[in-house]
C-alpha cells in the first residue's frame, strides 16, 4: 500500500507541487510573523536589559491609571534626588524623558536616522554605571545651553565639538545649544535608530514642560546588597505623604515591566500579522480541498482497482492521509524556512508603509517552528479527510464510469444545509456586531459565512457561471463557449476554486467600503466643524506635537484673525482609558473656526470651567451620562477628579470624544504639546507669510490648507489600508495558484477531448484561448461571490457604526470597477500555464489516451 | 459502380502519399510502420486499408490526415503539398479540408449533439450551409436527438454523429480509423450504409481502415498493408474475397 501511495506521489510530482505551494506560502506568512515579532520582542528586550543593567531601584510615582502603552504616571518633585542620594552607600540620579526632541542641522535640517524612529531628549546622569549613554567625545553639559548628542547624529551631521545646533521639544520652541558631547549606547551609535539629546538637569525639565520634577529616579546601591534591600531601604527614607504618592521598585522588576508593556504591544502587532496570515492559511485549505478531491475523482479507477483486489476502505483512506502528511510535513518545512526569510520582507513591507520598527538579528524561537509546523499539518490533513473519505466509498464498479462531467453537487441537501449555516453565520456575525460578541465573533461569524457560501458555491456556480460566461460565450466564438461550459461542467470544482478567491476578494471589499465610508465621514466631519483658512498640523508621522505656545505667537501674527489649537493626553474617564483633548481659542471673535456642533448644555466650548467636561453624544448615553451628570476623570497628574457633564455634541467628531477647558488639561496633563493649531487669516498672501514666519520657530508643525489636512488624514488612513491590501495579497495569490492549480489538474482529465478538439481543427491559440476564458470566468465568479459578502459585510459593518461617528455608507463603485477588472487580468494570468500545457499536448496521444 | 471509372472527375486524387516513410525509434529498438509506400485515394470513393495488426494502418491515415509527420516522403491533398507545413496550417488543413470519425471519444462531452456536428464549422466561425447540414442530420436519423449530450446518447448514435460532423464540412476528404470498431453489427452496418451513401449520393470521398472485412465490403476498393507495405489491392471487393485475402495475409 504505501508503495502504491509513494508512486502515486511521484507520477503526480506537479500537482504536488502546487498543492505545496499553497501550504508553503500559508506556513511562510505564519512563520514570519511568529519570527519578526520575536525578533523585534528581543531586540527590545536587551535594549532594556541594557538600559537597566547597574539600576538596583526606582523611585516614581505611582500610575494613575493604564493605558495600552503602559501606565500613565504624573512625575515626582526633584527635590526627592537629593533624598535618596542622602542614604548611604546609595548612587542615585533623577531622570527626565522627553520624546520629539529635534535637532535641526547646520541647515537646519532636522535630523533623523530612520523615519518614524523616536527622538528622545534628557537629563545627564552624572554616575556612569546609571547612565545607558558613554561618552565617547567631549565632556558632560554643564551649561544650560550645553547638549551631548548621539555619535550617530554627531557624524551623519559633521558636527565637531563646540558647534551650535538648534533644538526644539514639544514644549519649547528651537533653540541654540553648544554641542559639547557625543554618546555611544553600549557599543552603538545609535539606540535602534533613535536620536538622543542630553542636557543638564535643569534644561531638561525646561524642555520637557515640567520645572521642579522628574520622570523617575534611578539608584544603585555601592555596597553589594540585593535590590530588594536596596529598595527597603530607600523606601524607608522618602516621606509618606507625598503628592502624588511614591513607588519604589527593583531594578529587575523594571526591565521585566518594560518588557511586558512592549509584549502587549507587539501582541496587538501580532495578531494584526497573524490574521492576514490565518486567511492566507485558510484560502490554502480551500486549494489543498480542492486538489485532493480532483485527485481522488482523477484516480477513481485505481482507487477502485484497490478495492477490486481487496484494499478495504480504511487502507484507502490511510493511502490519501498518508500523501496529505507528506504534502503537509514537507510543504510546512519548507514554508518555515521560506517563513524565517519572509520575516524580513514583512519588516520591509511594513517600514514602506511608514511604520518603521527596529529589529535586530533575526530570532527563530520554537514556536515560530513548532506552530506553523502544526498547522500546515492540520490543515493540510483536515483539507484531505473528506475527499479521503470520499475516495474510500468508491464502488469499485466506478471503474467503468466517466467522470469528466460531474454535475453532482447541487443537491436539495446541499441548499438546505448551506442555507442552514448561513443564517447560522450571519447569526454570530450580528450577534457579534450588535450585541456584546465582541471582534472575535464577527471574525468567526465571517469565516462561516465564507464557508456556507462555499457549500452553495456549486448551486450557484452553473447559472451565475453562465451568466458571467454569456459574453465570452458570445463575442468568443467557440473558445468562449466552450470555456463556458467547461467552467459549469463540474460546478463543485469550480465553486471551491472560486471559493478560494471569494474569500481575499470579500475581505478587500469589506474593507473598501468601511475606508471609504470612514473616510467620508470623518472628512464629512473636518468640513462641517472646520472653518479655518489654515490648519497646522503635526509634520513627522503625526507623532508628538509642538509646543502650545504657537497659540499665542499665531495671534499675534499681522493678518491673523483667530487661533484655536487642540491638545490631547490620555485620562481615565468614567472606566475608559481614552484621549481628552482641550482647545484654547485667541480672539474670541473667531471662536466659530471650530464648530463642535452641540446639540445640548452649554453651546460653547470655552465655558467648561475648571471641571466642566464636554462629551459626544452617543458616548454619554452609553454611559448613561446627562448634562449636569457627575463624571470620575483621572488625568495623569492630579489623582481622580470629580467633573460635570456641560455639553454634549455631535457624533463623530474628528476632534475626539471628549473635551475639558484648558485649565483643567494643563493641571492634568503638563506635558501634553499641542496637536493642530486652527487659523483663520483676513486671506491676503502677507498674512501667510507672517503665519509661515511663526511656523519656523516650531519645526514639527506643519502648515496645510483645509483641503490639504483632509488630504492627509485621507492618506495616513490610506497607507494603513495599503498595508493591508499588501498583506491580503497573499491569500490571493493563493488563490490564483487555486485556479492554476485547479485548471491544470482538468487540462489533464480532458486530455482526450482536447485532443479531438485539436484533430478537428481548433488552432492553438483557440485552445489557450478556451482555457483563459474558463479561467477568467472561474476568477469572476470569485471576485463576483466575495463583492457580494463583503459588500454586504462591509455595508453592515457602516452601519453597526454609526455611534462611532461613521455617518455615511459610501460604496466606492470605481474601486469595485477595478477589483473587477484586475480579477478578470489575474484570471488571464492565472490560465497562462495551464493554457500553455494544453496547446502544447501531442494530438496522437491524447487521443490514445484510455 | 466500375462503370464510373472512366469519367474524368474520377480519376482526380484526393490523398497522395508518395514514397512515404515512417519510422519510430532507432537501432535496435527501430520500427519502421510506414516503409516506403505510395498509394493515391481518388476522389468520390470509398477506400478501405486494412492489414494486420501492427501494420501500420493508422500510422498512414494519421500522416495523411496531418495528424502525424512522415519521416520522409511526401504527402499530398489534392494540389496541397501538407508534409512540410507547420503546426498551425496543417490544423487549418484539417479543419476546412479534412474530416475525422474516430473508434471511440469522437464528441466534446459538453456539447450538445448538434453542436458537435457544426464543430468545425464554429471553430473557422463559418456559417454552415444548414440544407445540406439537415440533409446529413435526417440522413443519419438524428433530428430528435440533436439537444442531446453525448452522454445521453448510445454508442451506435455518438458514432452517427461523429459521421454527420464529418460530413457536414463537405470536406475534401474524410478519414475514419476503425469506425464501427465499438459498435455492434448492426449498428456498425448503419454507420456504414450511412458513409457508402455519402459517397455514392454527395460525392465524398473517404478513406477508412478497418479490420472487419465485413466493413470493408462496403468500399470500392481495399488497399492491403503488412509491415508497413501495400502488399495488394482489391477493386469492387466482396466479404468472402476479402476473408481469404486476409487470411493470405495472416500466414
Ligand atoms: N508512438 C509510437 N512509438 C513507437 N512505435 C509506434 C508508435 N505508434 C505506433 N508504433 C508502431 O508502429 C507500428 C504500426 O502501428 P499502427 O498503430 O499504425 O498499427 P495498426 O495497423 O493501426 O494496428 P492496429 O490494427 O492494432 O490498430 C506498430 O508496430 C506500432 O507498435
Ligand atoms: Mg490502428
Amino acid at each position: 500500500m504505501w508503495k502504491v501511495t509513494l508512486k502515486g506521489l511521484w507520477s503526480h510530482k506537479v500537482r504536488f507541487l502546487l498543492t505545496g505551494v499553497a501550504v508553503v506560502l500559508g506556513v511562510a506568512f505564519v512563520a514570519g510573523t511568529l519570527v519578526l515579532s520575536a525578533t523585534i520582542k528581543s531586540t527590545f528586550d536587551n535594549l532594556f536589559s541594557d538600559v537597566y543593567k547597574n539600576t538596583g531601584a526606582v523611585v516614581r510615582g505611582e500610575a494613575a491609571f493604564k493605558t495600552d502603552f503602559g501606565d500613565a504616571r504624573p512625575n515626582i518633585p526633584d527635590a526627592l534626588i537629593k533624598t535618596v542620594q542622602s542614604v548611604p552607600n546609595v548612587k542615585a540620579a533623577g531622570t527626565v524623558q522627553i520624546l520629539n526632541v529635534e535637532i535641526a542641522d547646520k541647515h537646519g535640517k532636522i535630523i533623523e536616522h530612520n523615519p518614524g524612529a523616536p527622538k528622545f531628549g534628557s537629563a545627564w546622569i552624572a554616575d556612569p554605571k546609571l547612565n545607558s549613554y558613554k561618552l565617547v567625545e567631549g565632556h558632560a553639559p554643564r551649561q544650560p545651553d550645553e547638549v551631548v548628542i548621539d555619535k550617530e547624529s554627531f557624524d551623519s551631521a559633521k558636527l565637531g565639538l563646540g558647534d551650535r545646533v538648534v533644538i526644539s521639544s514639544p514644549k519649547e520652541t528651537p533653540r541654540k545649544y553648544t554641542v559639547v558631547g557625543a554618546v555611544k549606547f553600549g557599543s552603538q551609535n545609535t539606540a535602534l535608530g533613535s536620536t538622543a539629546a542630553i542636557f543638564t538637569l535643569p534644561t531638561a525639565q525646561r524642555l520637557a514642560g515640567q520645572p521642579g520634577t522628574v520622570t523617575d529616579i534611578v539608584a544603585r546601591s555601592t555596597n553589594g546588597e540585593s535590590q530588594d534591600a536596596l529598595v527597603q531601604r530607600i523606601r524607608a527614607a522618602l516621606p509618606t505623604d507625598t503628592n502624588p504618592k511614591l513607588q519604589v521598585v527593583t531594578g529587575d522588576a523594571i526591565t521585566k515591566e518594560s518588557q511586558n508593556n512592549l509584549d502587549s504591544i507587539l501582541s496587538i502587532f501580532n495578531t494584526f500579522l497573524l490574521v492576514f496570515a490565518i486567511i492566507a492559511l485558510i484560502v490554502g485549505a480551500f486549494l489543498i480541498f480542492n486538489t485532493f478531491s480532483i485527485i481522488v475523482q482523477q484516480r477513481t479507477r485505481e482507487m477502485a482497482l484497490l478495492r477490486a483486489i481487496g484494499a478495504n476502505r480504511r487502507q484507502v483512506i490511510t493511502s490519501v492521509l498518508f500523501e496529505s502528511v507528506l504534502v503537509g510535513v514537507f510543504a510546512s518545512a519548507v514554508g518555515i524556512v521560506a517563513g524565517i526569510f519572509l520575516s524580513r520582507g514583512l519588516k520591509a513591507l511594513i517600514d514602506a508603509f511608514g511604520l518603521t520598527i527596529p529589529a535586530g538579528a533575526t530570532v527563530v524561537h520554537a514556536n515560530a517552528i513548532i506552530v506553523p509546523l502544526l498547522l500546515g499539518l492540520i490543515v493540510t490533513v483536515v483539507s484531505a479527510v473528506f475527499p479521503a473519505v470520499k475516495a474510500s466509498r468508491v464502488p469499485p464498479i466506478a471503474a467503468m464510469r466517466d467522470v469528466s462531467i460531474d454535475e453532482s453537487g447541487t443537491s436539495k441537501s446541499r441548499i438546505f444545509i448551506g442555507l442552514g449555516m448561513l443564517v447560522l453565520a450571519l447569526a454570530v456575525l450580528f450577534w457579534g456586531l450588535f450585541g456584546h460578541g465582541g471582534l472575535s465573533l464577527v471574525g468567526v461569524g465571517v469565516l462561516f459565512t465564507f464557508i456556507a457560501v462555499a457549500v452553495l458555491g456549486p448551486v450557484l456556480a452553473r447559472p451565475v457561471a453562465n451568466f458571467i460566461g454569456a459574453p465570452a460565450a458570445r463575442f468568443r466564438g467557440t473558445p468562449g463557449s466552450l470555456a463556458r461550459e467547461n467552467a459549469t461542467r463540474n460546478p463543485r470544482r469550480t465553486s471551491i476554486t472560486a471559493a478560494a478567491l471569494m474569500i481575499g476578494v470579500g475581505i478587500v471589499a469589506v474593507l473598501m467600503v468601511f475606508v471609504a465610508s470612514f473616510k467620508s465621514s470623518f472628512l464629512g466631519g473636518i468640513d462641517r466643524q472646520v472653518k479655518a483658512t489654515y490648519v497646522v498640523n503635526t509634520g513627522s508621522n503625526g507623532n508628538g506635537g509642538f509646543s502650545p505656545t504657537i497659540q499665542d505667537d499665531l495671534a499675534a501674527a499681522p493678518g491673523v484673525k483667530g487661533v484655536t489649537t487642540f491638545r490631547y493626553g490620555f485620562a481615565k474617564i468614567g472606566s475608559h482609558v481614552t484621549q481628552a483633548g482641550a482647545i484654547s481659542v485667541s480672539n474670541p471673535g473667531a471662536s466659530k473656526l471650530f464648530n463642535p456642533e452641540i446639540t445640548a448644555g452649554s453651546p460653547s466650548l470655552r465655558d467648561l470651567g475648571p471641571t466642566g467636561i464636554a462629551i459626544q453624544k452617543d458616548t454619554a448615553k452609553t454611559n448613561h451620562w446627562k448634562i449636569g451628570s457627575n463624571v470620575a476623570v483621572t488625568f495623569p497628574t492630579g489623582g481622580k477628579q470629580s467633573f460635570t457633564v456641560r455639553s454634549l455634541y455631535k457624533d463623530g467628531s474628528p476632534f475626539g470624544n471628549y473635551f475639558v477647558s484648558g485649565t483643567a488639561f494643563d493641571k492634568g496633563s503638563p506635558d501634553a504639546p499641542a496637536s493642530y493649531a486652527l487659523v483663520d487669516t483676513n486671506g491676503s498672501a502677507s498674512a501667510k507669510k507672517s503665519v509661515e514666519a511663526v511656523l519656523k520657530k516650531y519645526p514639527s508643525a506643519k502648515l496645510q490648507t483645509r483641503e490639504q489636512f483632509k488630504q492627509s488624514v485621507a492618506s495616513q488612513v490610506d497607507q494603513i489600508l495599503g498595508l493591508m491590501y499588501a498583506l491580503l495579497a497573499m491569500a490571493i495569490v493563493i488563490a490564483l495558484f487555486g485556479i492554476s492549480n485547479t485548471l491544470g489538474l482538468s487540462i489533464l482529465e480532458r486530455r482526450r477531448e482536447l485532443g479531438l478538439l485539436r484533430a478537428v481543427g481548433m488552432t492553438r491559440r483557440q485552445l489557450r484561448s478556451t482555457v483563459r476564458w474558463e479561467s477568467v470566468i472561474i476568477s469572476l465568479f470569485g471576485t463576483a461571490l466575495g463583492l457580494v459578502i463583503g459588500l454586504g459585510f462591509g455595508w453592515v459593518l457602516v452601519v453597526s457604526l454609526k455611534s462611532q461617528g461613521i455617518d455615511r455608507l459610501v460604496i466606492p463603485g470605481g474601486q469595485i470597477g477595478l477589483v473587477v477588472i484586475l480579477a478578470a487580468v489575474a484570471g488571464v494570468v492565472a490560465a497562462l500555464l495551464p493554457a500553455r500545457r494544453a496547446a502544447k499536448l501531442d494530438i496522437l496521444s491524447s487521443i490514445a489516451t484510455e | 459502380m466500375t462503370a464510373t471509372t472512366a469519367e474524368p472527375t474520377q480519376t482526380a486524387i484526393a490523398a497522395r502519399a508518395e514514397h512515404a516513410s515512417k519510422v519510430y525509434g532507432s537501432g535496435e529498438a527501430e520500427v519502421r510502420a510506414l516503409d516506403d509506400i505510395s498509394v493515391e485515394f481518388q476522389t468520390g470513393r470509398f477506400s478501405a486499408i486494412m492489414g494486420p495488426s501492427g501494420s501500420g494502418k493508422s500510422t498512414l491515415l494519421h500522416c495523411l490526415a496531418g495528424l502525424d509527420r512522415l519521416t520522409s516522403g511526401h504527402i499530398y491533398l489534392g494540389d496541397l503539398q501538407i508534409s512540410g507545413m507547420n503546426e498551425k496550417q496543417l490544423t487549418l488543413v484539417r479543419r476546412d479540408r479534412i474530416g475525422f470519425v474516430f473508434q471511440a471519444y469522437n464528441l466534446i462531452p459538453t456539447l450538445t449533439a448538434y453542436e458537435n456536428i457544426v464543430l468545425p464549422m464554429s471553430l473557422a466561425g463559418r456559417k454552415p450551409d444548414q440544407a445540406y447540414v439537415d440533409g446529413v442530420i435526417r440522413t443519419v436519423g438524428l433530428e430528435n436527438r440533436l439537444k442531446h449530450r453525448p452522454s445521453e446518447l448510445s454508442g451506435g448514435q455518438q458514432q452517427r454523429v461523429a459521421v454527420a460532423r464529418a460530413l457536414a464540412s463537405k470536406p475534401a476528404i474524410i478519414f475514419a480509423d476503425e469506425p464501427t470498431g465499438n459498435l455492434d453489427s448492426k449498428a456498425g452496418a448503419e454507420i456504414l450504409t450511412f458513409m457508402a451513401q455519402a459517397v455514392r449520393d454527395l460525392g465524398q470521398t473517404i478513406v477508412m481502415v478497418t479490420h472487419d472485412p465485413a466493413a470493408a465490403g462496403y468500399s470500392d476498393r481495399v488497399v492491403f498493408l503488412a509491415d508497413g507495405k501495400i502488399v495488394d489491392e482489391m477493386l469492387d471487393p466482396e466479404a468472402g474475397a476479402i476473408l481469404d485475402r486476409m487470411k493470405k495475409l495472416g500466414e
